[in-house]
């Protein structure tokens, strides 16, 4: 929420004040403003209470000596549908709730950001995905480091194979290696169809 | 063999009673046990089915004699703890190194806990019988499983290799002489950690549980290495620790011993923890040679599976035959013994009043 003097930065404290009509009104100010309007309350007597600021007089006491000319002017000089301070000013925008902080979400399981920083469990698999670069600060604290170096399953090792046949192929290809090339796209082969390379040679043998 | 004598393993052997190694799994198409819902339970009779085409088994879930030692002697789930759909499988599999016991428990829904619990200290080939064992289940149910993390689990700790080692170890010489603060500070440093706070009273009998801390950094190979390298310098530390109270604290630890051995030998009711602590004084007794073991291999140190800490169990105590020095209790306690386990306890801690102190430790105690 702004500062309602200053419209500019966040409002940190209260203050209270009363108006004319002697209605005490809280007002959401910034410490600057704060700390602005109680020098201003000493310089020209007016009680200005700020909650959290110093321990002044309960709100209920507080009320104006006097309202000095320089702040008549000030406060009246506006009509009063520019007036901040006073009236319903139909073009002053509503106060805006907090902004709605956005929490990452796994979409498969539904687990949220915060409640895995609580609770330090995960959903299922596809957390990893969704909170991975979080996950790396919080492997980092609990485990040293960010990334597994150790054995991979059966089954992925010979996609890790493939892929780095693959590559060696396509260098091989571009450094006009040939013979190298052959080599490789045999071992591709032959990974990528076992059964198939054996009958080969088989009827290789036979033949 | 003289107690300073002892090589580092046999040290180990000595204070370690038995070691769990754990690896965890997590099938990929389901979520983690957190997640997860009843409905998510319906598969598991299919997928046992598929688990017995694998290798036979032993379903032992609704054995409720046994799941009452499963926790205390394999480090099992707790009975009271499981989930619905828990079940609990052993398994007798041929390995080079022999014929191993298995456990394969399914948390949850797509939860798999395999482990081998075993008072042998060979950690590398366990654990390499136990990932060739898991490597079979991997044929049929696709684990959850990403290149950068590794085999993927609910919770960030066991991610990695899932491989948890957990050791119940003996500690009664460090305990006795307040040295738990620094062995927790220096296993942290060494990626170890215990199941116990520095400001907490000690486990009862200073059975001390360490596990090791990381399974993401380093292979199973090297978890291992470091974790047995920490181990061996703790069984060294340990033993020192005892020497020093046989040759140093001479008059506090025969006062120790001989409040055990009279408590043996007098007591009418002696509740659980109370008789972990006084076991625990007689196996000090008997490490550090202050005392000559009795013979009866029921009271022995590591007889495989923690088996005398088991006696202790009510469990045990009702399976108990009738036990001797019945007749050494009054009226009143003989008529309430087989409702109270406590008093079974006493009658049962009755053999160990029978150790004798040696007379090296004798002559060190006339000495004063």
């Amino acid at each position: 929420m702004k500062c309602e003097l200053c419209h500019q930065n966040n409002a940190e404290t209260v203050l209270y004040r009363q108006t004319d009509a002697g209605v005490r009104e809280e007002l959401y100010v910034c410490e600057s403003c704060a700390a602005r309007e109680r020098a201003f309350e000493q310089q020209h007597g007016i009680q200005v209470a700020a909650m959290d600021a110093s321990p002044l007089m309960p709100p209920d006491k507080h009320f104006p000596r006097s309202i000095p000319p320089e702040l008549e002017e000030k406060l009246m000089g506006l009509s009063p549908a520019d007036n901040p301070f006073f009236g319903d000013n139909p073009e002053r925008p509503d106060p805006q709730p907090d902004d709605l902080i956005q929490l990452k979400t796994c979409p498969h399981c539904g687990i949220a950001e915060d409640e895995v920083q609580l609770s330090l469990h995960l959903g299922c698999a596809h957390c990893y995905d969704v909170f991975r670069e979080e996950l790396k600060v919080l492997f980092k604290d609990l485990q040293g480091c960010t990334s597994f170096h150790g054995k991979p399953p059966a089954w992925l090792s010979a996609k890790f194979q493939l892929r780095d046949l693959k590559r060696k192929l396509q260098e091989a290809i571009e450094k006009e290696q040939f013979d190298e090339a052959k080599k490789l796209m045999q071992a591709l082969r032959a990974l990528e169809s076992p059964s198939e390379d054996n009958t080969a040679s088989e009827d290789t043998d036979e033949a | 063999m003289k107690p300073e004598a002892l090589s580092a393993e046999a040290a180990l052997k000595t204070i370690c009673l038995k070691t769990q190694i754990v690896l965890v799994r997590n099938v990929a198409q389901y979520p983690f046990p957190t997640q997860s819902t009843r409905a998510m339970t319906v598969p598991i009779q299919a997928w046992l089915t598929q688990i017995a085409d694998i290798h036979p088994f032993d379903d032992l879930t609704d054995d409720l004699a046994f799941a009452h030692i499963a926790e205390h002697r394999y480090g099992l789930a707790d009975v009271e703890e499981r989930h619905p759909a828990y079940r609990l499988l052993r398994f007798q599999v041929a390995c080079d190194s022999g014929i191993r016991t298995f456990w394969c428990e399914l948390m949850a829904c797509n939860h798999f806990t395999f482990s081998v619990t075993s008072s042998e200290l060979d950690f590398n080939e366990a654990v390499a019988d136990l990932e060739c064992f898991a490597d079979r289940f991997a044929e049929v149910f696709h684990f959850a499983y990403d290149e950068q993390f590794g085999y993927l689990t609910s919770q960030p700790t066991l991610t990695g290799t899932g491989l948890r080692i957990r050791s119940w170890i003996h500690l009664s010489g460090l305990a006795s002489l307040n040295y738990l603060p620094q062995l927790c500070r220096a296993a942290e440093v060494k990626g170890v950690l215990t199941e116990y706070m520095p400001n907490e009273e000690p486990p009862a009998g200073d059975i001390f549980i360490l596990y090791n801390r990381f399974s993401l950094n380093l292979p199973t190979e090297a978890i291992v290495r470091d974790y047995k390298t920490f181990l061996l310098r703790l069984a060294r530390q340990e033993m020192r620790a005892r020497m020093r109270l046989a040759h140093d604290r001479v008059a506090h630890l025969y006062d120790e011993l001989l409040r055990a051995l009279l408590l043996c030998r007098h007591a009418l009711i002696v509740p659980e923890r109370e008789a972990q602590n006084l076991l625990s004084s007689y196996w000090t007794g008997c490490s550090c040679g202050a005392l000559e073991p009795i013979d009866d291999p029921a009271y022995a140190f590591n007889d495989c599976f923690d088996s005398v800490r088991d006696a202790l169990c009510p469990q045990s105590l009702l399976n108990l035959e009738t036990p001797h020095a019945l007749g050494s209790l009054p009226p009143i306690c003989r008529q309430e013994y087989l409702l109270n386990y406590d008093i079974l306890r006493a009658l049962w801690l009755r053999k160990l009043s029978e150790a004798k102190f040696t007379p090296a430790f004798l002559s060190r105690v006339n000495r004063l």
